[in-house]
């Protein structure tokens, strides 16, 4: 089954000055993915975010939304989608009805559907209760709702966020993430720039990684996991009652290639088959170290991230 | 279906006016015109009421309404660097910007909006403090207003809000041209006391200075219609103005054969003669090494029974506060016409009293020799009379004409420059209240220029904001 492509952007390339801030990407998101666009600070995601979301023109390159020419025809690829940029300000005398209604007009959105959705998305916030009290009065995760909340007045296909938990408050952050897990799980696209792994790894089903301004690796967070895995092998975490040399214990088994030891009585061994976890567990249980713990290492995403950027520096 | 360009326009221009409402900047702005407006009015109507017999609207408080439009002459330029410096680069310094262009709306949409909005709420301030500045006036006057006073005054409001507007596409230029409100708002606030008051007036100090010293024909037509068994005396007076130097009036036919020679003249040489009965067609010219000269009569007048005369007389009182210059209009006998004196009393800038030929009829004049005098506070006051029969003495107004020429006599480059200044809306409301106001540039000129000058900032303004990066 092959989903209908929702942006895809061909040999994206962006310039400032002299710096190449944005080196040939080939980004592709399908309808329903939320996909987390990933790297490093200063690797290129607002420069492509913007470029997305028509705040910049690239230099090179072009960029579809749902079939669209966004460089030809912004207006009707803003009309689908919403977007918070990773900077937004609001007129602090007004209220947020009064903002949900400006922008609304500006959508083109008639009077009565306007109302309908104002009170939908400001339920779908939280922000309810204080729609009539200035947006200057507000926090700063007051207004990230609200900037949630204008982003989705016109029922968007695809919702852009740029860094959206940054300087929320931890209870300001989970808010987040858990409202843009319910607009993913409600169908929307979802296409969210971060450097926060757990963030990523929280919301998103495919990730886009970003080095220098290149794309690195894009694909489902399974995916990438999985490939990873098979090109550094299963690894095995092993603790034992008491403390010792694993390797000459272990070294007979076969698809062992190597221990790694991590503490006095921790080892990680590394195998080259799966099916050769069940004997390695037997040997080491038997062994006079005993077995105390003994699980498979699951990649994380930071593990995938690291590897895909080149490791710590 | 993305709103229609007209739609969004109007939708942020909407909005900018209600922020601008509820804004303390407007309230407090405006505020301060609307005092300065009624205090003006009130103290104006007042003097009207005292001065004038009869007072009528073109007379009394048309005449008081033109000081209350000359003292707001600076707030259009105020009022729309306040209303729009921060427009565009307000937003992008809030990050409000980025939300907006998030939205499917057109650049342009934004730019016209926001200049429609500050536009709207300049007008609004504008329209309720000169209704209310109309009205204090003719109360206090006590005189009932006239629907060309409404007229003038509503058309007067609407050339300064022209003004206004062409103001303000400038500061909107500079406000998507910069990074920061500050620079914008030192850039708009240079413009106006510095650059484009400098630039326009350029022109005509260039003019002055290089027609220093040369004879000035003044182009002052004395087309006298005889009178029979009658003499007048007409005095021709040299006046300087800029730089006052000596000065030599002379009087030559239209075939330029002298009829006044060039009499040793001193500063403001007046130089009068008898004319005998004719007609005559003659220049007067005035030589001196000054910037300006100027000669208009005084002195006798004939009332010729039956013809269009208008008569006017000007002053200006030096120390330009203190009410005590005031013209009267007398009979050979030095007796008050009947029905009572003319007089009107001057202060701050020329004040002309305008006598039509209706206003003599209305006094049965027939014949004269009338005398007009000037009574003066113990002060120096510089003053003129000038009158005309039917079409003729066109030229009258010389002594402010001299610099700046008459309307068509200012050479290209003057006017061409003067034209820049989007202030010059003064000279088209002038042209309202005076209705023969000698100006630089015409009524018709000054408000294209106006609309030449907004076209211009507007287009470059949309350039600069299409084109600009906003992040």
């Amino acid at each position: 089954m092959t989903a209908e492509t929702m942006i895809q952007t061909t040999g994206l390339t962006k310039d400032f000055g002299r710096l190449r801030a944005v080196d040939g990407l080939n980004i592709e998101v399908k309808r329903g993915e939320a996909y987390g666009f990933l790297g490093p600070n200063g690797a290129g995601k607002s420069t492509t975010i913007r470029m997305l979301t028509g705040f910049l023109r690239p230099n090179i390159g072009s960029i579809e939304i749902m079939g669209k020419d966004m460089l030809r025809n912004p207006l009707a690829v803003k009309e689908k989608v919403g977007i918070v940029p990773d900077q937004f300000g609001f007129y602090p005398l007004m209220n947020s009805r009064e903002h949900l209604d400006f922008y609304g007009r500006l959508y083109g959105m008639e009077k009565k559907r306007l109302l309908a959705r104002t009170d939908e998305v400001l339920g779908l916030v939280g922000l309810t209760d204080r729609a009539k009290s200035r947006v200057g009065d507000y926090s700063h995760g007051m207004k990230q709702r609200l900037a949630i909340a204008q982003a989705l007045l016109n029922e968007p296909e695809i919702l852009f966020l740029d860094e959206p938990t940054t300087g929320l408050d931890p209870q300001g952050q989970y808010d987040t993430r858990q409202l843009i897990r319910k607009l993913h799980a409600g169908g929307l696209t979802i296409f969210v720039s971060s450097h926060l792994l757990n963030e990523v790894d929280d919301i998103c089903t495919h990730v886009g990684i970003v080095k220098s301004g290149r794309l690195v690796a894009q694909d489902s967070i399974a995916n990438l996991q999985g490939q990873l895995s098979k090109a550094k092998g299963v690894l095995v975490s092993v603790s034992v009652c008491r403390p010792g040399e694993l390797w000459p214990i272990v070294k007979g088994v076969q698809g062992v290639v190597g221990v790694d030891p991590t503490g006095p009585n921790a080892f990680v061994v590394h195998l080259d088959r799966r099916e050769a976890i069940p004997e390695l567990a037997r040997v080491v249980a038997s062994s006079e170290l005993g077995l105390w713990n003994f699980n498979e290492m699951q990649l994380s995403l930071e593990q995938v991230f690291l590897e895909m950027t080149g490791g710590a520096r | 279906m993305p709103p229609a360009f007209v739609d969004s326009v109007w939708t942020i221009a909407r909005k900018e006016l209600m922020l601008h409402l509820k804004t303390k900047r407007l309230l407090v702005i405006g505020g301060v015109f609307a005092a300065l407006i009624i205090i003006i009015s009130l103290y104006g109507g007042y003097l009207t009421g005292q001065t004038q017999d009869e007072p009528t609207y073109e007379q009394g408080a048309g005449a008081v309404m033109s000081i209350v439009f000359s003292f707001s002459a600076f707030f259009p330029a105020i009022l729309a660097v306040a209303m729009t410096y921060d427009a565009i680069v307000g937003e992008k310094v809030n990050h409000s910007m980025y939300l907006l262009i998030s939205k499917p709306v057109r650049r342009e949409s934004i730019f016209l909006g926001k200049l429609l909005g500050a536009w709207l709420a300049v007008a609004l301030v504008y329209i309720v403090v000169f209704s209310l500045g109309f009205v204090l006036v003719l109360g206090m006057a006590g005189t009932a207003p006239t629907a060309d006073g409404a007229a003038d005054v509503y058309g007067a409001v609407g050339i300064i809000l022209l003004g206004t507007g062409a103001w303000m596409t400038l500061v909107m230029l500079y406000s998507s041209l910069f990074k920061t409100t500050a620079s914008t708002l030192i850039t708009a606030i240079l413009s106006w006391l510095f650059v484009l008051s400098l630039v326009s007036q350029a022109g005509l100090i260039y003019y002055a200075v290089s027609i220093s010293g040369q004879d000035v024909e003044l182009n002052v037509n004395v087309n006298y219609t005889p009178m029979p068994g009658n003499q007048t005396i007409l005095t021709f007076t040299g006046f300087a103005m800029i730089n006052p130097m000596p000065i030599n009036v002379s009087v030559t036919d239209a075939q330029g054969n002298p009829v006044l020679n060039e009499l040793p003249g001193a500063d403001n040489a007046s130089h009068s003669f008898v004319v005998s009965p004719g007609l005559y067609d003659w220049t007067v010219a005035a030589e001196g090494d000054s910037t300006t000269a100027g000669a208009f009569s005084n002195g006798t007048v004939y009332v010729v029974p039956g013809a269009s005369m208008s008569f006017g007389m000007a002053a200006m009182d030096d120390d330009m506060y203190d009410n005590d210059v005031a013209f009267s209009l007398t009979d050979g006998a030095g007796q008050p016409f009947p029905g009572g004196e003319y007089s009107v009393a001057a202060s701050g800038s020329p004040s002309f009293v305008q006598l039509d030929a209706t206003a003599f009829a209305e006094k049965n004049l027939t014949e004269g020799p009338f005398v007009a005098s000037v009574a003066l506070g113990n002060e120096t006051v510089y003053f003129s009379t000038f009158y005309s029969y039917g079409e003729s003495l066109s030229g009258d107004l010389a002594i402010f004409a001299a610099l700046s020429g008459e309307n068509d006599d200012a050479p290209g480059y003057v006017r061409a420059m003067y034209a820049i200044n989007p202030d010059n809306c003064m000279g088209a409301y002038n042209y309202l209240f005076n209705h023969d106001y000698v100006g630089i540039l015409t009524m018709t000129e000054s408000i294209g220029s106006l609309v030449a000058f907004s076209a211009v900032c507007l287009a470059l303004g949309l350039v600069v904001f299409r084109r600009k990066s906003l992040a």
